[in-house]
């Protein structure tokens, strides 16, 4: 009875202790791999975030590097809105990539934002590959 | 901080949920599951709906027809900041813009806009 109760207890706090920054990182990456048996590489995923796109209204130039700057171990800052983001370097910033539900919700946004366009899975997991070396 | 829904009435939350791909300038869109939950929250707690003093005050202030996406764009607020300079707001480094309530509403993040909790950052200081 005892020894059911604690499998019992570390399998609740297994199941509500969020993931480490790179544990949840690496399971999307693997997921995004297994969607279409494909392989990721960082330096594609650092061409990606640095690639500018022109738009029709201001800001015309945009990119992922020009709100979140091209060292993601310092803070960015949104070039439409001022707002400050925190680094998307999983190093400095642990919270960061520690939600499944937060990475899908922001890559919508940020690709329509930013390239006026959904990201494909190959860019996805390129970007995250790039991201999780930083 | 989050705006309160009870700071614009409900048509306002309608109309401004159906843009969130463009939400001023920016990309806000939700997956199904939350914009559900949030626009629920927003049109069951907004303004036209609520008892709460300003919440009446930003309705009454409001044509029938009109549906603002900005709080600073209904009479209620324009009237209760209209003695406040661009210098003062805009222009100050650590306002920046009429939309950054808690910079001086210091209890705005908790749905309190007393008189007495503002403090504006800067040269002018407490609002009496």
């Amino acid at each position: 009875m005892k020894k059911q109760t604690l499998v019992l207890a570390s399998l609740l706090v297994a199941i509500h202790t969020p993931l480490f920054a790179g544990e949840q990182l690496e399971s999307t990456i693997e997921l995004y791999q297994q969607q279409g048996n494909l392989s990721f590489s960082a330096e594609a995923g650092k061409a990606l975030w640095n690639q500018e796109i022109t738009h029709k209204q201001a800001p015309v130039t945009r990119s992922c590097a020009s709100c979140h700057g091209s060292d993601v171990s310092q803070s960015g800052k949104h070039i439409k809105t001022t707002k400050v983001i925190k680094p998307m370097s999983p190093t400095i910033n642990p919270a960061r990539f520690t939600d499944q539900a937060k990475i899908e919700k922001w890559f919508v946004r940020n690709c329509k934002w930013t390239w006026g366009r959904e990201c494909s899975v190959q860019e996805k997991g390129d970007i995250l590959r790039y991201l999780s070396q930083q | 901080m989050g705006y309160q829904p009870g700071l614009l009435p409900e048509r306002s939350w309608q109309k401004l949920m159906s843009g969130l791909d463009n939400h001023f300038g920016d990309n806000a869109e939700l997956t199904a599951e939350s914009y559900t939950a949030i626009l629920n929250y927003l049109t069951d707690n907004a303004a036209d709906k609520s008892d709460y003093k300003r919440s009446r005050r930003i309705t009454n202030s409001l044509a029938a027809d009109d549906t603002p996406l900005r709080i600073t764009d209904t009479d209620y607020f324009k009237r209760k900041h209209r003695e406040l300079s661009l210098t003062a707001i805009t222009h100050n480094a650590e306002i920046g813009s009429f939309s950054n309530c808690i910079a001086c509403h210091r209890q705005a993040d908790k749905g309190s806009f007393n008189e007495n909790e503002i403090k504006i950052p800067g040269a002018l200081g407490r609002w009496d």
